[in-house]
């Protein structure tokens, strides 16, 4: 022990926690992920003795087997259309709450109000409204479109879950972008506006290049929140009418839980983890070159 | 000259009551959902059916009573305070202390991976450990209280070392080293001039997993199947959706009474809420 240097001796005490730490953090997520990882490439079916190796065949079936490929697709359009509305709606709420108005503070605490609550209770909220409340009122005023329930078709439900997720989902990005947009010197505008730049010219060149970072961790967050959305749909749909919201989420807990297919679930969130960095990659590259082009 | 200031004005003005319709209109959208949520917990079955969003015709507190007295209400929302309070206790000491010994020693390499493999796990889905997870917490008897706990506790290591980290890197590594000299051990130098230094980036971390353990559904769905007397509220409300389908005031009240808590801190506490919920990025 006295041949530890001073400095040696020092780090020595700072071992322990960090033991601690990785200990259980290997234990309670690394080891079940590398479980996730052997089970993917078996039939196992969660509970029996016996088990065979199929090889790649989960991984194949994930794009083959219809119900499961049915699952991706609404995962892709889900997170596709979701994060296209999310961020030019949520920027553009930004942008009205750094205008010099009344009530701004009422407004903004209101505004990011949803997203303290849960996503399980807000879908259950929502889907009262929409298979009851609404229709309710369709036919007391006898409006023919509202009489049915939005979440009662196939077309119909998805555009459900995608609008009550937009509902709770703007209020992360928005308080972000307003941080962003007051980060904007004021004289760099003065400038451009006394250079004759209109609004719009002026929100391109001068604000959008300070609004870079904040777009791409909303957009990596956003992507990689609504690829494993889960709460919504056990909520709102369960996967109805006829699969045609089932996430893969949904998906890998449904065959993880109740249909014996263990192994297919986890190679299903094998893939769902190759999506989220796929899309992350293709993200951050689109973005980093834009932001050397604005330069 | 004047004519161009004045079409200006009316430019302005027309600009500023757009920006009052938008905002006027999405509060209104917002307002709408609460408003629906919270009226028809005052009303009876029949009286909501018919107009689901008039005014009750009394305040009418029945609700709230059936709600109380349900069988695993009052053991579900204890179950929630339990498993939040206890974690997030753990958390806020926990994680800015493991934060600070990586940071102290980043120039050794055990150290630097142990932060990388941490926060490089931040884009593993949980999705990836939930099947195996339950399997495994039931094989070593862990899928219970203590459990999702342990559960709660260790999973916030990942985003918590990322943003200490980061917020360590502002602190002068001289400030610690001032406590030695002084004949402090490294943690008592810690929790005398680090830990205080920490508290902004503490409180944040603490907001965060205050609010994701009390609305978590998905760990405690899959751990805590066996035993309802353990489950936590957003199972018991979720319960409530299959039991009583038709009765939607029951769950709205479950609903409304689950979120007074997190309400109330949401209006002292609301510029460290917002600051936990976009990870530090925004103080208030």
């Amino acid at each position: 022990m006295s041949k530890l240097t001073y400095t040696q001796r020092k780090r020595m005490a700072y071992y322990p926690i960090v033991i601690v730490a990785l200990v259980l953090f290997t234990l309670f997520f690394t080891v079940p992920a590398c479980y996730s990882l052997f089970y993917s490439f078996t039939d196992w079916n969660g509970f029996s003795q016996q088990f065979n190796f199929v090889g790649l065949q989960n991984f194949a079936n994930v794009f083959t087997d219809k119900a499961l490929f049915n699952s991706v697709r609404f995962t892709v359009l889900y997170t596709v259309v979701l994060n296209a509305l999310v961020i030019p709606a949520s920027l553009g709420l930004a942008v009205l709450l750094t205008q010099k108005i009344r009530f701004l503070k009422a407004f903004r605490a209101l505004f990011f109000y949803p997203a303290i609550l849960s996503m399980l209770t807000l879908g259950l909220i929502w889907n009262e409204l929409l298979r009851r409340a609404i229709p309710g009122v369709g036919k007391a005023l006898g409006v023919e479109f509202l009489q049915t329930s939005l979440l009662s078709t196939q077309t119909g439900a998805v555009v459900g879950v995608i609008l009550v997720s937009l509902w709770q989902s703007l209020s992360i990005p928005t308080v972000l972008f307003i941080a962003s947009l007051q980060s904007v010197p004021a004289e760099l505008n003065e400038a451009a506006y006394i250079d004759g730049a209109g609004a719009f010219v002026r929100f391109k060149t001068v604000t959008l290049p300070f609004l870079m970072p904040t777009l791409t961790l909303c957009l990596v967050k956003g992507i990689r929140d609504a690829l494993v959305v889960f709460d919504y749909i056990m909520a709102m749909t369960q996967g109805g009418p006829v699969g045609a919201t089932e996430s893969m989420g949904y998906r890998i807990y449904q065959m993880g839980v109740a249909e014996l297919k263990f192994g297919q679930g986890c190679a299903t969130s094998m893939v769902l983890f190759a999506m989220i960095g796929v899309f992350s990659a293709v993200v951050m590259h689109f973005m980093n070159r834009k932001g050397i082009e604005q330069q | 000259m004047k004519m161009r200031q004045a079409s200006m004005k009316r430019r302005k003005r027309v600009g500023r009551v757009f920006t009052y319709i938008c905002l006027v209109f999405w509060s209104l959208v917002i307002g709408i959902v609460l408003y629906g949520a919270v009226v028809n917990t005052f009303k009876g079955q029949s009286q909501s059916s018919k107009s689901f969003f008039a005014l009750p015709e009394s305040l009418d507190f029945a609700n709230y009573i059936d709600v109380w007295n349900r069988d695993y209400f009052l053991s579900s929302t204890l179950n929630t305070m339990l498993y939040t309070v206890a974690a997030v206790a753990v958390i806020a000491v926990f994680v800015p202390a493991v934060s600070y010994a990586i940071n102290q020693n980043y120039d050794n390499r055990f150290f630097r991976a142990a932060c990388t493999y941490f926060t490089a796990s931040m884009f593993i889905p949980f999705q990836i450990v939930a099947l195996p997870l339950a399997m495994f917490m039931n094989k070593i008897g862990l899928s219970n209280r203590l459990g999702v706990t342990i559960i709660y506790i260790v999973y916030p290591l990942i985003m918590g070392v990322y943003l200490c980290h980061g917020y360590l890197k502002s602190v002068p590594k001289e400030m610690a080293e001032a406590a030695y000299v002084e004949g402090a051990s490294v943690w008592q130098a810690f929790f005398r001039v680090i830990y205080p230094i920490m508290k902004p980036m503490t409180a944040t971390i603490v907001i965060m997993n205050f609010l994701w353990i009390w609305n978590e559904f998905l760990i405690a769905l899959m751990m805590l199947n066996n035993s309802r007397a353990q489950q936590t509220l957003p199972i018991f409300i979720y319960s409530f959706k299959g039991q009583y389908t038709v009765q939607y005031n029951l769950l709205f009240t479950a609903i409304v009474l689950s979120s007074i808590p997190i309400t109330i801190m949401y209006v002292f506490f609301q510029k460290y809420i917002v600051a936990g919920l976009t990870g530090g990025a925004v103080k208030g």
